[in-house]
């Protein structure tokens, strides 16, 4: 019988001998009357006997009640208990302030900074989109040869997944189109979508305002109408509520205005200004191979995106016949388009983020659990007393636990300021382009998840010691009685802080690789000088320019215009500006080939004007640049890259050679255009500076435009000073142009890396955090040491020790410590710097200069911890020391 | 002596003995003779009933026990008012006296009132 049930017994048997007791009495009592009014003793007790009923009943009637009685007043005594814990807990961490401060305070910064990312790590990730049914709505894309996904898809499989799928609801495609607003002030250009009326039904939220455009309007001819976005609602039309039914002018032709899209439907920081419909032409109907339709679907109820992918697989299959060269296998990649709107790059940063704060949160922990084992050891007098005294086992454990409860609700108070303040540091420094992070902010998720990681921090820094301090033997502490021979072996602590610094080695590896990532890639040669460099877009709306000598002419006469305004040295149009965009491709194939076996190379096309290698100082390896010469009536020429050069044409000079590219002028295509090449530049970062060069092929632009230029412009004065005059300019050639979104080069280079450097910055921060922590586990660890060590240091000491020698052994100790931890630390970042693959650029995640000097630091940083306590040490005055004092 | 006798209403053992104890500790012998007395004899008050009602205040937190000696050198348990007794016998008291008054006020008219 185990010593519960035993207890449980025994009380039992006592609450029965007092019931009878009780019975007993009032029996005798009773008796006693009767006998007092006359009756026989014998005949009396017979009487009260009588009078009472039934006593078994009675008797097990009130043992019931009173075991009812024991299990209420149970619960009472434990809650009292508790309450006395508290008060007793709180009482200790107010008599050690010193302590408590340190724990509390690494607690408040382990909790806010994780708080802080996870509500960041939320609000971008975690957060359903506001459709309707969110979870039903996806991103439909293509599976390449190469396994990826290509998120464009071209017109005619689009109209035959939308005519022949099974499994969805709702499908509808977009694709991007600017605009230029007029009539309301200043022209103001607009980045849209165009979208089939399906889009709506697909990525459904009830519009704001009237009521979103229905299949009526998917037939060429009937686009006239316009959704407004609430931000282009509010901004241009001063949220003015009169405005469905109205007539807006929209690049110089008037739209209708059927709709307002509400706030959260924009679910990216840039989301679209408009959209119109979508209509594809019967030719766009049979352009297979021009990628340019996102398409989003609403699955049907119980439609898995496997299943869907699977339906419309089937029909891709059987489009795919008709064009076997596209590099596509057939095969659909159905993603939730959460999953696509955060993109996957976005995404594992994130969550390589949010790896990076358990570790430092693990760290802190780490930390307070050092700092409470230390206490639990000065304690052991008080609470061998208390095991004395009969506490039990369980009873120490919970007074343990609930004195780091306590540190834990500081922690979680002060964490959430702290969290409070951080993340509005993190968003004043976040960079644009990260969607939907401009919503972050401290919400119930993240609260929950601020107490959920507060709690969890109590029990694991909390179980540790409680268990170490209540599990001790009471014989050993009590023959110890304070004096504490163990001292310096104390593997627990020791293990600890070699956790920590594995941690922080861990975290500083991450930073430091993404840090010489981003070294290397600024290093890089970017194919020109981005200094003192402008950039803004100029589009010509079809309405005025209708004609392809009419769009050349009109981006002449800008760049006429431009040139002329003082302070500008030079200028030109290029269709995509290098870094800042990404690029089309189609292939080039050399003109002795018939151009459609696959002899050819995808490259990435644009179109330049004239003195475009000059503004940008880009240098032109052989030949010649574009130039004014090459106007519509000239032969058709081109520029090609080194790297496209030496595919087409191997070491042979490739200036005279021709090629013929899938690009004709204005809007035909056509595959039979032969031209020469006359110039090979430098391979540029084309699409970003996280990008290897890409093939590329420039043609001027009188022979191939898009309707929006980028201008770029190199000023003799400050560029950002030019562009009031700028926009003077080009209002001369036409009042209705604007010119949209000018920015300097650099800040376009900054731009493209703002995401990765945000990261890295993170980690930088995280990393830093996670070494300081650790360094002062290693300080208190090794003071510690020091501490319990006096009286062996002064027998050293007496017995002629130099005070180098002992200084030796305190470092040695620490120093040791620090290496089983770098080693441990080395391994581990091995594995963990996996997650960054695809994230560092010009070295690998095992890059070895990154470990070797992350693991020098944190060595180093251990013996400088370990300094001050050695210096103590030698302080030791011998005999106070052996007096025990 | 069993003919005259009045059954208890529902709840309101309790509050007798509640006001029984409210003039001082007394066992539970103590708490049935000074209803009897006081009543003459009138109200009954059965122990099967009695001990089972001190047993369930008791848990309710309403009185408290201990062991005492009596004057004749005997050990009983008495029973004793808490501080939440108390406060339930004045609550409960002031309602049983309100609808004690309204009771007889209804059941000793003679006459049907006119209607307003």
């Amino acid at each position: 019988m185990n010593l519960g049930r035993r207890i449980v017994h025994l009380w039992r048997r006592d609450t029965d001998v007092e019931i009878a007791e009780e019975l007993r009495f009032h029996l005798d009592a009773t008796a006693d009357e009767e006998v007092a009014r006359g009756m026989t003793p014998t005949a009396a007790r017979a009487a009260a006997t009588r009078r009472f009923g039934d006593l078994t009943t009675i008797t097990h009637t009130l043992a019931s009640l009173r075991e009812e009685g024991d299990r209420i007043m149970g619960r009472k005594e434990w809650f009292e208990a508790l309450a006395q814990d508290a008060r007793f807990g709180a009482r200790q961490l107010r008599k050690h302030p010193g302590f408590s401060a340190v724990a509390l305070l690494t607690l408040a910064l382990g909790i806010g900074a994780s708080t802080a990312i996870f509500s960041l790590v939320y609000c971008v990730l975690l957060r359903p989109l506001p459709y309707q049914d969110a979870d039903r709505v996806v991103s439909l894309g293509q599976v390449l040869t190469s396994g990826d996904a290509q998120r464009y898809v071209p017109v005619p499989n689009f109209l035959a997944w939308e005519a022949q799928n099974r499994t969805l609801s709702a499908i509808g495609a977009t694709d991007q189109r600017s605009m230029t607003l007029t009539g309301h002030g200043d022209p103001l250009r607009l980045r849209g979508n165009n979208a089939t009326s399906g889009y709506w039904r697909a990525a459904y939220l009830p519009p704001r305002l009237g009521r979103y455009y229905d299949a009526t309007t998917d037939h060429p001819g009937s686009s006239h109408v316009v959704v407004l976005s609430y931000a282009t609602w509010q901004t241009a039309f001063g949220g003015d509520t009169t405005i469905v039914g109205q007539l807006i002018h929209l690049d110089g032709e008037p739209y209708t205005v059927v709709a307002v899209a509400p706030d959260a439907f924009s679910t990216t920081t840039n989301g679209p200004a408009f959209w119109t419909p979508l209509a594809p032409s019967p030719d766009d109907a049979v352009r297979w191979g021009d990628h340019e339709l996102t398409v989003t679907g609403r699955l049907k109820p119980g439609v898995t995106p496997v299943a869907a992918a699977a339906d419309l697989g089937r029909i891709e299959t059987a489009a795919r016949v008709a064009h076997p060269d596209d590099g596509l296998t057939g095969a659909i990649a159905v993603q939730p388009l959460l999953d696509a709107t955060v993109g996957v790059t976005n995404q594992r940063q994130l969550l390589i983020l949010l790896a990076a704060v358990g570790l430092v949160l693990l760290i802190a922990c780490g930390n307070v659990a050092n700092l409470l084992l230390a206490r639990a050891v000065a304690r052991r007098g008080e609470i061998t007393v208390r095991r004395a005294l009969g506490a039990g086992r369980r009873r120490l454990v919970r007074q343990l636990m609930i004195e780091s409860g306590i540190l834990a609700a500081g922690g979680v108070v002060l964490g959430v300021g702290v969290a409070a303040l951080g993340l509005r540091l993190l968003l004043a420094n976040a960079p644009a382009g990260v969607p939907r992070l401009k919503d972050a902010s401290l919400d119930t998720p993240a609260l929950l998840f601020a107490i959920g990681v507060a709690a969890l921090s109590a029990l694991l820094f909390g179980l540790m010691p409680a268990l170490q301090a209540a599990g001790r033997d009471l014989q050993t502490t009590i023959r110890e009685s304070g004096r504490d021979s163990r001292g310096g072996r104390d593997p627990l602590r020791r293990g600890l802080i070699v956790a920590e610094i594995a941690l922080a080695l861990v975290l500083l590896t991450g930073a430091g690789l993404l840090l010489r990532s981003a070294a290397r890639m600024h290093a890089e040669p970017t194919g020109f000088v981005a200094g003192n460099l402008l950039t803004a877009r100029v589009a010509l709306p079809e309405s005025q320019y209708a004609t392809d000598a009419a769009v050349v002419a009109g981006f002449n006469q800008v760049l006429t215009r431009v040139r002329a305004v003082p302070g500008v040295a030079s200028a030109a149009f290029i269709s995509r500006v290098p870094i800042g965009a990404g690029g089309a491709d189609c292939t080039v194939a050399p003109a002795e080939r018939p151009y459609e076996s696959a002899s050819g190379v995808d490259a990435d096309f644009r179109s330049v004007s004239d003195r475009y290698f000059s503004t940008m100082e880009s240098p032109v390896l052989r030949g010649r640049a574009i130039a004014a010469a090459d106007d519509a009536t000239a032969p058709p020429v081109v520029m090609i890259n080194a790297s496209l050069a030496a595919k087409l044409f191997g070491n042979a000079d490739p200036i005279g050679r021709q090629v013929r590219h899938c690009i004709g002028l204005g809007n035909g295509y056509s595959n039979n255009t032969v031209r020469t090449v006359v110039g090979v530049f430098a391979d540029v970062r084309a699409n970003g500076l996280d990008q290897e060069p890409v093939d590329q092929v420039f043609y001027p632009v009188a022979q191939f435009y898009e309707r929006q230029m980028t201008l770029v412009v190199r000023g003799s004065v400050p560029v950002t000073s030019l562009v009031p005059s700028l926009r003077r300019a080009i209002a001369a050639v036409d009042p209705q142009l604007p010119l949209a979104a000018p920015i300097t080069m650099g800040d376009v280079i900054r731009q493209s890396t703002a995401v990765s450097r945000f990261t890295m910055l993170l980690l930088l921060v995280l990393g830093v955090s996670g070494l300081c922590l650790a360094a002062t586990g290693i300080y208190g660890v090794v003071s510690y040491q020091v501490a319990q060590r006096v009286q062996e240091m002064g027998i050293r000491l007496a017995l002629g020790a130099t005070p180098g020698q002992v200084r030796g052994l305190v470092l040695r100790n620490g120093f040791t410590t620090a290496l089983i931890g770098v080693a441990i630390g080395e391994a581990a970042a091995v594995v963990g710097t996996r997650a960054l693959r695809g994230l560092v650029y010009g070295i690998t995640t095992r890059d070895p200069v990154t470990f070797v000097s992350v693991g020098g630091v944190l060595a180093l940083t251990a013996v400088v911890a370990s300094i001050a306590p050695a210096l103590r040490a030698t302080r030791i005055d011998p005999v106070k020391a052996l007096r025990g004092e | 002596m069993a003919n005259d006798s009045i059954d208890l209403l529902q709840g309101s053992l309790d509050l007798l003995v509640l006001k029984t104890l409210s003039w001082g500790p007394m066992h539970g012998f103590g708490i049935a003779r000074w209803l009897r007395q006081l009543t003459d004899d009138a109200l009954q008050v059965e122990e099967g009933s009695l001990y089972p009602a001190l047993y369930r205040m008791e848990n309710k937190g309403w009185i408290a026990s201990e062991w005492r000696v009596t004057e004749n050198n005997r050990r009983a348990k008495y029973y004793r008012l808490t501080p939440a007794g108390r406060r339930h016998l004045t609550a409960q008291s002031n309602q049983w006296l309100r609808f004690a008054g309204l009771m007889i006020e209804v059941l000793g008219m003679r006459e049907q009132p006119a209607p307003q």
